[in-house]
């Protein structure tokens, strides 16, 4: 599942929460979801890696990628 | 016919040689571009041709580098060198070093031309392009590795996400061979997302500002057709917020410079937190506000039911108390207190209801509302 879809979700979550007259046992369900999707979305902000690489291309038309020096 | 010098054909050809460089070591030539070459070897050959004439010419790669701007065929231009003698092939040509498009009219003519066509074909249309994912795993950039543009994305791509993974695939942005080399990286990138990178989610393609001529090379086709062809998305940030190029017009979104383009790839994370944290936060106050409003209705009823509860027992108390109240009414006892008494006979207890039942001498017992006195029959009265 993808952050977007996943960020959407919570906002329904909340929006449903907000509007809609829920029994208490099925606004506690939602919340619970909701608290599991902000958990999942930031896990996967989380789990994101600084990177940065650079493509060359060698003589026989191979694709390569390698690590990228950056310049300071 | 002795004194006549015989020359050998190197010996001419190297005096020749001598008169053309000598004399025309500096020219400018106004013409129309034509039978233009390009070989890998990096070297451009063309014609430079009016109505009655026509020079050969070449562009050595060390000058090529030089011109700005795609040279075309039926480009007029005025082209600055040398003429020189090819002695292998006896023939003379013009050894450019910079050539200027005849006017910028000559360029924006060819811009004009080109984007009514790609604009008929389709290349151009609304329906055809694709949203740019809102956090792309990882962001394709097509841009000179030289330059300030790569670190400008750079800086604002990790100001605004610090674990973005970015790949960059270099490509000359300016110069002949420049628009071969930026289609070459779409399409590098495009073969890498099928393969080792199916993470990319988008491409950008940059590059600084710089003249109508520095920035040619977005405005050809083969550049057009590759951001076309590509299955990836393209934000083109190409030169200042005024410049428009046709890869601009193709891309799936424009930004006004490449600083916007990361901005517009990479959402904020801090935002992305704070957006979280405000999910959280209104998840919270609900649930805050749904428990007490619960609460109350269940202390509600509770009172509720105990109101009715206590009406009940005193709805029963009283008629508890009124049954009593008939039931004293009812009782023998009773009618004694109001001053009747009842005579049973001594022996058995029997009730006498009537004087015939009794006999002379006989003892009776008569209860009164307090106590009981026994008395002898001494005459029978009916």
């Amino acid at each position: 599942m993808g952050f977007e879809e996943n960020l959407k979700k919570l906002e329904k979550i909340v929006e449903e929460l907000h509007s809609e007259k829920l029994s208490l046992e099925k606004s506690i369900e939602k919340f619970e979801d909701g608290v599991k999707l902000a958990d999942t979305c930031i896990k996967s902000l989380d789990s994101m890696k600084k990177k940065i690489e650079v493509i060359s291309k060698a003589k026989d038309g191979k694709i390569k990628i390698m690590p990228f020096e950056e310049k300071e | 016919m002795k004194t006549q010098k015989i020359l050998t054909v190197s010996e001419l050809t190297r005096d020749i040689k001598e008169v053309i460089e000598n004399v025309f070591c500096e020219v400018f030539v106004e013409g129309e571009i034509s039978n233009l070459r390009q070989p890998s070897s990096g070297h451009v050959y063309f014609s430079l041709k009016d109505e009655q004439a026509q020079l050969r010419a070449v562009l050595f790669k060390n000058a090529s580098v030089r011109i700005k701007f795609a040279l075309a065929d039926g480009m007029k231009a005025v082209c600055q060198g040398r003429v020189g003698v090819y002695e292998r092939d006896g023939q003379y040509q013009l050894y450019v070093n910079d050539i200027t498009p005849k006017g910028q009219g000559a360029l924006q003519l060819a811009f004009e031309g080109l984007k009514d066509r790609l604009s008929k074909e389709g290349l151009f249309d609304e329906a055809r392009k694709r949203p740019i994912p809102f956090l792309p795993q990882a962001i394709g950039v097509v841009t000179s590795l030289t330059g300030a543009v790569i670190q400008d994305i750079l800086n604002v791509l990790y100001r605004r996400f610090p674990a973005a993974h970015v790949v960059i695939c270099p490509a000359r942005v300016q110069g002949p061979g420049a628009a071969e080399e930026i289609a070459a990286a779409i399409k590098d990138l495009n073969e890498l997302k099928l393969k080792e990178l199916k993470t990319m989610g988008v491409i950008i393609l940059a590059r600084g500002g710089g003249s109508l001529e520095d920035l040619w090379c977005f405005n050809e086709e083969s550049v057009a057709r590759a951001i076309f062809n590509s299955a990836l998305p393209v934000i083109s940030a190409v030169g200042h917020q005024t410049d428009y190029t046709i890869a601009d017009f193709v891309a799936d979104r424009r930004a006004p410079t490449p600083s916007a383009a990361a901005e517009i790839v990479m959402p904020s994370r801090l935002e992305l937190d704070e957006r979280i944290e405000n999910f959280l936060t209104h998840l919270w106050r609900n649930l805050m506000d749904f428990v007490p409003e619960h609460a109350q209705r269940i202390d509600g009823l509770i009172e509720q039911a105990a109101r009715a509860l206590r009406q009940r027992v005193r709805a029963e108390e009283m008629r508890f108390s009124s049954v009593l109240n008939e039931m004293d009414a009812l009782s023998p006892l009773a009618v004694l207190k109001r001053g009747y008494s009842v005579t049973t006979a001594l022996d058995n207890d029997k009730c006498v209801f009537s004087a015939n039942s009794l006999k002379k001498g006989e003892l009776v017992k008569t209860r009164l509302s307090k106590g009981a006195f026994i008395s002898e029959i001494t005459q029978i009265v009916v």
